[in-house]
């Protein structure tokens, strides 16, 4: 179909490679394509983890994981339009009074000293993290991968901090450091989907919210099948929880996380429904992706011939991807644990 | 279990780590269920309400809402006889004197306190005679449809104007004869829209209806309100300086509160009198004096070039075109003294006087302050709230559960959607669990050198968007080729044939090459020829049928996947002990393979339902006889023309069998869950 100037009702004409051609030098299509590096990022980034947590607090805790887990299993069980609907329709309500905002607007209003501690809570979390990261970094029982990660990672929380600093000193001297600690919070009423800078955020948040629950399971799965012997022998050695965390759990996961990932980058790559539903790729084609890009040109414009075309360059793009993804499925095997032998 | 280890569980640094925990889950499981409750509630509310987002609707608790929302359905249909737009709720506010009320939104709660909290024997006073004075007393002219604006209301007039017909006539062929109509269904025998300027003919349909007005309770019936068209008539324009009507305790002159009679004699200026008799009041009501205007309609008649001897009627013609001539010699030239208004005051007020001997007498019933008899308005707002009070408790009831149950009969009504969706999800799942299995099953047991290859192209099919696949599926539903597909089912016979008997002097790969190359001979050459020749057709389209909704599904390329990495890794010693006993491939993999893998294909059972349940793009897509319409599909349709709550309802409705299926089965679905390691 790539080949031909496809018609739907038939006649269709062989153009050789002019789809492919035509799908290239459109400039539309690479800023898409780049746009879909950032939706990619941002849902990675921020909806990667979020399963992995979730899952782990649902072992930890000594009651209530059942209720829990159905209760985060919800948005799974209707469709996911309804889901995307109601945060459209319903949170993402742009008036102040619109329930996110409500809340973000309600932060404004707590008095000035719980706000610098909450400030001054979240700088200090931060801070510890980015030391807990370096600690890693210059731990000489990491194997070098690990440290090169570790490092990667906290340098550029470090220069995160520090721009931020830097940014407030700048605005206001060392008093506006203090300034911008001790004081109220000051959000501005969000647009949310109408606001072209931040519209990719807002379109992720509902999918990672509920995809968190459904994608949760197979680490709970995962997290039961851990023996409960290597915990014990690393609480006899002295591990603290970090340790426990890194040399304990992330090592039994890791195949699971890598195919896990990859595969959330694929379906990252290739989301365009739910984008579609959430705002049309607007505003001012602000969130509109490859995968969009072809549905539109497929159904909309009737360009089957040159979204085919498009589809094949992203599956080759993708080729890469995939191909690790089949590669380290074929390094792994499969089993799966009786979890609920475990359980007791 | 156990970041957290078992020794020092009581510790405060521990508590507080597990007290973070409950934090987190909580906050993240109170977003998680907000939307949820807000979904189940939602869809107990009706337009009215359906916008407020409340997690708990007022009505609930509240019999201020409860009464707005009772209110807002007991209106009299205004838009049957009045084309204007703002009319939402224009009615309302003229009973309760409320000039902010122009949407549902602007009908605050304290606003009927007016009402709500005047003395109960009062109001029961109002009510009882407006109920006695509708049943007995009221000319049918002014009476009108009432419960009419929501067709998902449960006091939809429709329904019962379709009971009332089935209990006079019976069948629907009895209705069609005696109306002269071919009417599919009982909702195609419309309401009768009585127009505004003109009286309808005397046909067996209107007087139906008509009879059916007059035999609805009066609490069902709304009646004709000269002070509503006051009201939008002089909504927009400045009062004169001299008017004196009601004021509020701002002392603003209260707009909705101007009544007709104040319009009649004239205290609002002759200007606005006129412009309302010429152009805004409603024909059907108008009465003109024969003998004030007769010589104005013999000049109208000579100016106009019409029939002289066209004789001038008090009320509106039947005829068409005399009607028409009536309006407009009213909206030109007839003289203003003539014309005048009917309504159902004219017989309220007399009725009141039969029954009060005195006005003190109906103010010390009604607490009210009137002067005479003809101030006396008609106590809408208190005979709606008085019969609101008679039916609280099961209206509340009624409202919680009517949109579940109109859901309900939709889908009942239209039974072919259930059955569909269940042989589908039957089929579907009987379909996993042949193929797949049967696919992984041969590639984990006959290590070919390919197989790998083949899962490859398999997983390839993963890496394109699935919109994309979506129109080959389609075309090829559309006609699918039976004619290739029976070849490539030779093509695998014969292979298999000379694989089989031919083993000693073919290899695998001879054999196969042979066989491809006799089908490929036959497809090319011989069967288009063949085909052609006799007029058979090569292809058959599988649209509305369980065909098309199955065979995209099937096999399913990570499912396979999955499967064979399960099977790789049982034990290679039970199909050896499986052969030292004799048992063939088959049994092996009915007896050994399968009983041994129950949990993954609980899964697969677990998946293949969801989605056959879920499916909807390509169910729309190739099932568009309503007749195969499946569940989903049903739903979008269903929302397609319905209101928000209703919607909300049938989707909870449909979330039920899967949070069923999830409450019942998660052990299941934990335990199939396949967890890659490294080997």
């Amino acid at each position: 179909m790539a080949f031909q100037d496809f018609k739907i009702l038939g006649g269709s004409d062989y153009v050789g490679l002019r789809n492919f051609v035509e799908a290239v030098s459109e400039l539309k299509f690479w800023i898409y394509l780049l746009q879909t590096f950032e939706y990619v990022c941002i849902s990675i980034g921020l909806g990667f983890l979020m399963p992995i947590i979730l899952a782990v607090l649902l072992t930890e805790i000594p009651k209530g994981k059942i209720l829990f887990r159905m209760i985060y299993y919800l948005p799974a069980v209707t469709t996911g339009l309804v889901t995307l609907f109601l945060w459209k329709n319903l949170l993402y309500d742009s008036q102040p009074g619109g329930v996110l905002n409500a809340l973000l607007l309600g932060f404004n209003a707590l008095p000035v000293l719980v706000a610098a501690g909450l400030k001054i809570v979240f700088f200090l979390a931060a801070c510890a993290l980015i030391a807990g990261l370096i600690y890693q970094t210059v731990h000489p029982w990491m194997q070098p991968r690990g440290r090169i990660i570790c490092g990667l990672i906290a340098a550029a929380g470090l220069t995160g901090l520090l721009a931020l600093l830097a940014y407030l000193a700048r605005a206001g001297g060392l008093p506006g450091i203090t300034g911008a600690f001790i004081s109220k919070f000051d959000f501005a009423a969000q647009q949310f989907l109408r606001d072209p800078k931040l519209v990719m955020l807002w379109i992720v948040v509902p999918t990672i919210w509920a995809g968190a629950g459904p994608g949760c399971l197979i680490y709970l799965a995962a997290l039961k099948g851990i023996p409960e012997e290597q915990y014990e022998a690393a609480d006899l050695d002295g591990a603290g929880l970090w340790n426990k965390v890194m040399h304990v759990m992330v090592p039994n996961l890791k195949a699971l996380i890598i195919i896990n990932f990859v595969g959330a980058v694929i379906a990252g790559f290739k989301a365009s429904g739910n984008i579609f539903v959430m705002t049309g790729g607007g505003p001012e084609d602000a969130s509109m992706t490859t995968g969009l890009y072809i549905w539109y040109n497929a159904f909309m414009f009737l360009n089957f011939g040159v979204a085919t075309a498009m589809a094949w360059i992203m599956g080759a793009l993708l080729l890469g991807f995939t191909l690790t993804q089949l590669r380290i499925l074929n390094k792994l095997q499969f089993r799966n644990v009786d979890v609920e032998n475990k359980t007791k | 279990m156990s970041l957290v280890s078992q020794v020092g569980r009581k510790s405060w640094g521990v508590r507080l780590l597990f007290g973070g925990m409950y934090a987190l889950l909580l906050l993240g499981a109170l977003t998680m269920v907000y939307p949820f409750l807000l979904m189940v509630t939602m869809s107990t509310t009706n337009r009215a309400d359906c916008q407020e987002f409340r997690i708990i609707p007022r009505y609930w608790l509240d019999d201020g809402a409860l009464f707005k929302k009772y209110l807002l359905e007991a209106m009299p249909s205004w838009s049957q006889i009045h084309a204007q737009a703002d009319l939402t709720v224009t009615p309302l506010a003229t009973w309760f004197g409320m000039d902010h009320w122009f949407t549902t939104f602007d009908i605050k709660i304290s606003d009927l306190d007016s009402i709500i909290k005047m003395p109960r024997e009062n109001c029961r006073a109002r009510a009882r005679d407006l109920w006695d004075f509708i049943r007995n007393a009221c000319p049918a002219e002014f009476k009108m449809p009432a419960f009419i604006v929501d067709s998902d209301s449960m006091f939809f007039i429709q329904d019962d104007y379709v009971s009332f017909l089935k209990g006079k006539y019976g069948s629907l062929e009895e209705v069609n004869r005696v109306y002269g109509d071919n009417a599919a269904t009982w909702d195609e025998i419309g309401m009768v829209i009585e127009p505004a300027h003109r009286a309808l003919a005397d046909t067996p349909r209107v007087r139906d209806w008509r009879g059916f007005i007059e035999k609805r309770a009066p609490e069902r019936t709304g009646l004709f309100d000269a002070d509503m068209l006051v009201y939008v008539a002089t909504r927009g324009l400045s009062l004169p300086s001299g008017y004196n009507g009601s004021r509020d305790k701002n002392g603003i002159i209260v707009r909705s509160l101007i009544t007709y009679d104040d319009l009649a004699t004239g205290k609002l200026g002759t200007n606005v009198l006129m412009k309302f008799m010429r152009s805004q009041a409603l024909g059907r009501y108008l009465s003109v004096d024969i003998v004030k205007a007769e010589s104005a309609w013999k000049d109208y008649l000579r100016v106009n070039k019409c029939d002289e001897q066209m004789p001038l009627k008090e009320r509106v013609p039947q005829d068409e075109y005399l009607a028409g001539r009536w309006n407009h010699f009213i909206a030109t030239v007839c003289p203003l003294e003539a014309i005048s208004m009917r309504r159902p005051e004219d017989a309220w007020r007399p009725f009141l006087a039969g029954r009060y001997k005195s006005i003190e007498d109906l103010n010390k019933a009604w607490g009210s302050d009137y002067r005479a008899f003809n101030e006396v308005r008609l106590p809408y707002a208190a005979f709606h709230y008085d019969v609101f009070l008679g039916i609280k408790k099961e209206l509340r009831r009624s409202y919680l559960v009517h949109n579940f149950k109109t859901v309900f009969n939709f889908i009942a009504i239209h039974g072919s959607a259930l059955r569909v969706t269940v042989i589908y999800i039957i089929l579907l799942i009987a379909g996993t669990l042949t193929i797949n299995p049967l696919a992984a099953y041969a590639m984990s047991r006959f290590r070919l050198q390919e197989s790998h290859h083949i899962l490859l192209f398999l997983l390839a099919t993963m890496a394109f968007p699935g919109e994309v696949l979506m129109i080959p599926n389609f075309l090829q539903i559309k006609s699918f080729p039976i004619g290739a597909f029976g070849l490539v089912l030779a093509a695998m016979l014969l292979f298999y044939f000379l694989f089989r008997s031919l083993r000693r002097r073919l290899s695998l790969l001879l054999s196969a090459t042979v066989a491809l190359v006799l089908v490929g001979c036959l497809a090319g050459w011989f069967v288009p020829r063949l085909a052609e020749h006799f007029q058979i057709n090569t292809s058959v389209t599988l649209m509305n049928t369980f065909w098309a909704l199955v065979l995209p599904g099937l096999a399913n390329g990570y499912g396979i996947f999955l499967l064979k990495g399960f099977f790789d890794s049982l034990p290679p010693e039970l199909y050896e002990a499986g052969l030292i006993d004799g048992a063939s491939e088959m049994r092996m993999f009915w007896q050994i393979t399968i009983p041994l893998c129950k949990p993954i294909m609980a899964v697969m059972v677990l998946g293949a339902f969801g989605a056959a349940y879920g499916a909807f793009m390509h169910a729309f897509l190739i099932c568009q006889d309503p007749q195969m319409w499946t569940l989903m599909v049903f739903l979008y349709e269903f929302q397609q023309n319905h209101s928000v709550s209703l919607v909300m309802a049938s989707l909870v409705m449909a979330a039920v069998p899967t949070l069923l299926v999830f409450v019942f089965c998660q052990n299941i679905i934990l335990r199939g869950i396949v967890i890659p390691t490294f080997k």
